[in-house]
């Protein structure tokens, strides 16, 4: 075992694809002043469902974000992630070349893989039979395929990790790529998440009666629900020595992460657990509950979430909770993309100053307990020295990552 | 309203969509019977069982409705109350 | 980490052999022909006029019980039935040990049947929505590895990864990050594919199996620890095996299938080096890519490059068990297992070996229980 002392990790380049526009700066800004990313689904048929609306990522011209990969060989997802992963090595000011002949990697977080080539598939299967399954369409269905985009288009040659924790799965692909950074196994990793908008999560939720009726409203007492939502978003993950070596701007440090795993059930949440993971990543991080500013919450908007999130919370806080915020009140739920888009915004928010908000809130729910500070509206100014990003899923997959102000 | 009496054959229907959630013998699920802690019931099944409501029954209950189902007579009631066509049918 | 050396205490896989590494290490020395009953072969759809090879012998409700199992996928299934296979073959763990132990899986895109089943039901349902609530978890890559974690009350560390026929090196990789900085301190790891109508007619469809080959399915998982003297693990367990390295890579497929195959070879050079041993200590190779048309001359390229030629036995883990998929390089490294069972003790050192057509390349080095050099 090398017995190199650990590197610092820095968090130098953002790259994004949502709702609320394209790269870190507009995706931020929108945020910044509550801006919602939802309207009405395009990217499958929503008729016959009650539930219509959805966070869809608008005019995304591939092509005109991807300078390597053809984007007809690959699915929307793949798409999403290898355009965020382009952006945000531009915006680390890396040279593309030299990052390709670098010890780099990537590492992806996602729900549902090429969702929306799995959906066509299914169509397929449904008007001709499976005997007309289009093998375009199936070389491009494996959920593996997001990591390989990513390390196809930036000519990587270290591995490309796809991570299927569901909706904590960006946090997993970050905390992954942490460690290899920080032990020296990269020198660097571009992580992140992509998920697109789909007919098969939609009805799932759907019938789950975890639908929002128009928007989601974490942490309100008249919640009902998450809108499904797509997007990709992109870290790039390098020692925060070399970093200032190459006078690179640093967003933010990468401090840790933990996870957990509920074992009881699969589709509710549980406190405990959601608290073990808290306290893990504080460990990690080497920071204490006293020093978290502010809490990027997993804020679903669904009751059952909300509630028992702000409950492990306090287990760990006590009473004393930092301010906590869900960017999900604007952008939805993108799923596997969604502890990424936490953690993009946990990078700004330390960077440049600011609380996102919980834009949709309108009433506190009481329920929820005394000073629970949601950041109701738009962004508030600030100053977070320590954040911290939830991410939590089906199956009991929680994933916590912790990030830090560095002194430029 | 057509009030928490249902007629019997909705009320057999109903017994048996249950009793094939729950994956027991009809005749093991009565009216004193705890879903949750006689058969390992959980909010899933629930669901599952509003959902062949409506799709076998064609009875919908609303979302702001959809609680966890623990015992017969709680839907019963439940089903009384949203199958508005109940009344003309018997 | 590149160094950490992981013990192997326990493996449970289920194949078309059969369940366990001996009826493993029969099929693949040819003493028993893997003769599935057809009836084996998951229902549902008619298959295509293809080769099939299912799990032979594969009872789950004798392992996991009646109940609820037709909520759970044949993934889940699978997963579940192995774990505990590996979970048997351990002292037992108590509550402190559960917490500090997980599962980490690899697939390709979970369960395709589920997945395409609860599809077609929001396209033939009365309203879109009208699909079974409780096959929705089961349409998750995470459901296996989540399922999992319930039915043995692991808390621990629980991922799962997504890589084609590199999926369960990407899940060794993945175990090995996490115990190597104590995240975790025992893992199961491994992958699984279920054989479907669905995924048959993809395999039909695209015409990329090799010649003769037949579609399988199945799932192998390993008990890893990190490395103690090589004794006994910290579970007081007696490894099986020990994982010397597992390195990773990726070549645009767009730049040609010999790309890959470079890329694949300095990534075995990377695997051995780590492993601190040379080509001449690998005395067997099973290969990742021979079910796949186009794809076995590649890899056996990038074996040679690195290997010399001839170079060491390959095993004929396709022949045995069908082209696999995600659980494929997890029951490559099962067959190595199976093989020293019974195979010349001067077998020190394995190799597994995969590369997929979407450009992922990746190999692990294992040595032999109780040959340790030095």
């Amino acid at each position: 075992m090398s017995e190199s002392r650990p590197r610092r990790v820095a968090v130098t380049g953002l790259g994004a694809v949502s709702s609320l526009g394209l790269g870190a700066r507009a995706v931020t800004e929108s945020i910044r002043r509550g801006r919602s990313g939802i309207g009405p689904i395009e990217q499958f048929d929503s008729a016959g469902f009650e539930r219509v609306l959805a966070g869809e990522v608008r005019d995304f011209r591939p092509g005109d974000h991807l300078d390597r990969i053809d984007p007809d060989q690959w699915g929307r997802s793949g798409q999403f992630a290898a355009a965020a992963a382009r952006m945000a090595v531009g915006d680390a000011g890396l040279d593309p070349e030299e990052l390709s002949r670098s010890r780099a990697g990537s590492s992806f977080g996602t729900t549902n893989g090429e969702s929306g080539v799995l959906g066509e598939l299914s169509s397929e299967w449904v008007r001709g039979g499976l005997s007309s399954l289009s093998p375009e369409l199936v070389g491009r269905a494996d959920a593996g395929r997001i990591g390989a985009a990513v390390n196809a288009e930036l000519g990587l040659t270290g591995e490309a990790q796809t991570v299927g924790t569901a909706c904590a799965a960006s946090n997993y692909a970050i905390g992954y790529g942490y460690d290899l950074v920080r032990n020296g196994e990269a020198d660097f990793m571009v992580c992140g998440g992509a998920d697109a908008s789909n007919r098969a999560t939609h009805a799932g939720f759907h019938r789950l009666g975890a639908l929002a009726k128009d928007v989601s409203r974490p942490f309100d007492a008249h919640r009902d629900g998450i809108v499904t939502a797509e997007g990709g978003v992109a870290l790039i993950l390098e020692p925060l020595e070399s970093a200032r070596e190459r006078g690179a701007r640093v967003y933010a440090e990468l401090l840790g992460y933990g996870m957990t795993c509920d074992a009881r059930h699969m589709t509710n949440p549980d406190a405990a657990s959601i608290a073990e993971c808290i306290r893990g990543a504080h460990r990690d991080a080497g920071v204490k509950a006293e020093d978290v500013d502010y809490v990027c919450a997993h804020g679903t908007g669904t009751p059952a979430n909300d509630r028992t999130e702000v409950a492990a919370m306090r287990e760990v806080f006590g009473d004393r909770l930092p301010p906590v915020s869900s960017i999900k009140s604007m952008l939805g739920h993108t799923m596997g993309a969604a502890a990424g888009f936490g953690a993009l915004v946990c990078c700004m928010a330390v960077h440049t100053g600011f609380l996102p908000p919980s834009a949709t809130v309108r009433e506190v729910d009481p329920a929820l307990g005394p000073g629970l500070d949601c950041v109701p509206g738009t962004a508030r100014e600030a100053r977070p020295r320590v954040v911290q990003n939830h991410g939590f899923a089906f199956g009991g997959n929680n994933a916590i990552t912790v990030f830090g102000e560095v002194a430029q | 309203m057509s009030g928490n009496t249902i007629s019997e054959d909705l009320r057999q229907k109903v017994h048996a969509i249950i009793a094939d959630v729950l994956e027991v013998d009809a005749g093991e699920l009565v009216e004193t019977s705890s879903f949750s802690e006689d058969f390992g019931a959980d909010s899933l099944m629930s669901i599952e069982i509003f959902s062949r409501f409506e799709r076998d029954l064609g009875i919908t209950v609303p979302q702001e409705e959809l609680v966890d189902l623990d015992d017969l007579p709680t839907v019963y009631e439940l089903v009384g109350r949203h199958a508005p066509q109940e009344a003309a049918s018997v | 980490m590149s160094g950490t050396v992981l013990d192997i205490v326990g493996c449970g896989v289920l194949s078309a052999a059969g369940s366990g590494l001996d009826a493993l290490a029969e099929a693949l020395e040819g003493r028993r022909a893997p003769e599935p009953d057809p009836a084996d072969a998951p229902g549902g759809e008619e298959f295509p006029p293809l080769r099939v090879r299912a799990v032979t012998g594969f009872r789950p409700a004798e392992r996991l019980g009646g109940k609820g199992l037709s909520r759970l996928t044949r993934t889940d299934q699978m997963g579940m039935v192995a774990c505990g296979q590996a979970l048997e073959q351990l002292d037992g763990l108590d509550d402190d040990a559960r917490r500090r132990t997980g599962v980490v899986l690899g697939t390709g895109a979970g369960s395709v049947r589920r997945l395409g089943e609860f599809t077609r039901d929001t396209f033939v349902q009365e309203r879109p929505y009208m699909v079974n609530p409780s096959h929705f978890p089961g349409t998750l890559m995470n459901s296996c590895a989540g399922q999992t974690a319930i039915r043995y009350g692991l808390t621990g560390v629980n991922s799962t990864l997504s890589g084609g026929p590199t999926a369960g090196l990407s899940a060794l990789r993945f175990a090995r990050n996490a115990l190597a900085n104590h995240r975790a301190d025992r893992l199961l790891a491994g992958s699984v594919e279920e054989l479907s109508a669905q995924s048959a007619w993809a395999w039909h469809r695209t015409g990329a199996l090799g010649r003769d080959v037949a579609v399988g399915e199945g799932c192998a998982v390993f008990v890893l620890e990190r490395g103690s003297d090589g004794s006994a693990g910290s579970s007081g367990t007696r490894p099986l095996a020990r994982l010397l390295s597992c390195e990773a890579g990726y070549a645009d497929p767009g730049a040609g299938a010999a790309a890959l195959g470079r890329r694949l070879a300095d990534c075995v050079r990377d695997a051995l080096e780590s492993a601190s041993v040379t080509a001449e200590d690998v005395a067997v190779v099973a290969p990742g890519a021979a079910g796949r048309f186009g794809w076995a001359a590649v890899e056996e390229r990038a074996l040679r490059s690195a290997l010399g030629t001839p170079g060491p036995r390959r095993l004929p883990v396709h022949r045995v068990l069908g082209e696999t998929h995600s659980a494929g390089a997890s029951l490559q490294l099962a067959s190595v297992l199976a093989h020293w069972r019974s195979a010349d003790t001067a077998e020190r050192v394995g190799l597994v070996t995969s590369l997929g057509p979407d450009g992922q390349v990746g190999c692990a080095v294992v040595e032999r229980a109780g040959t340790a050099a030095g």
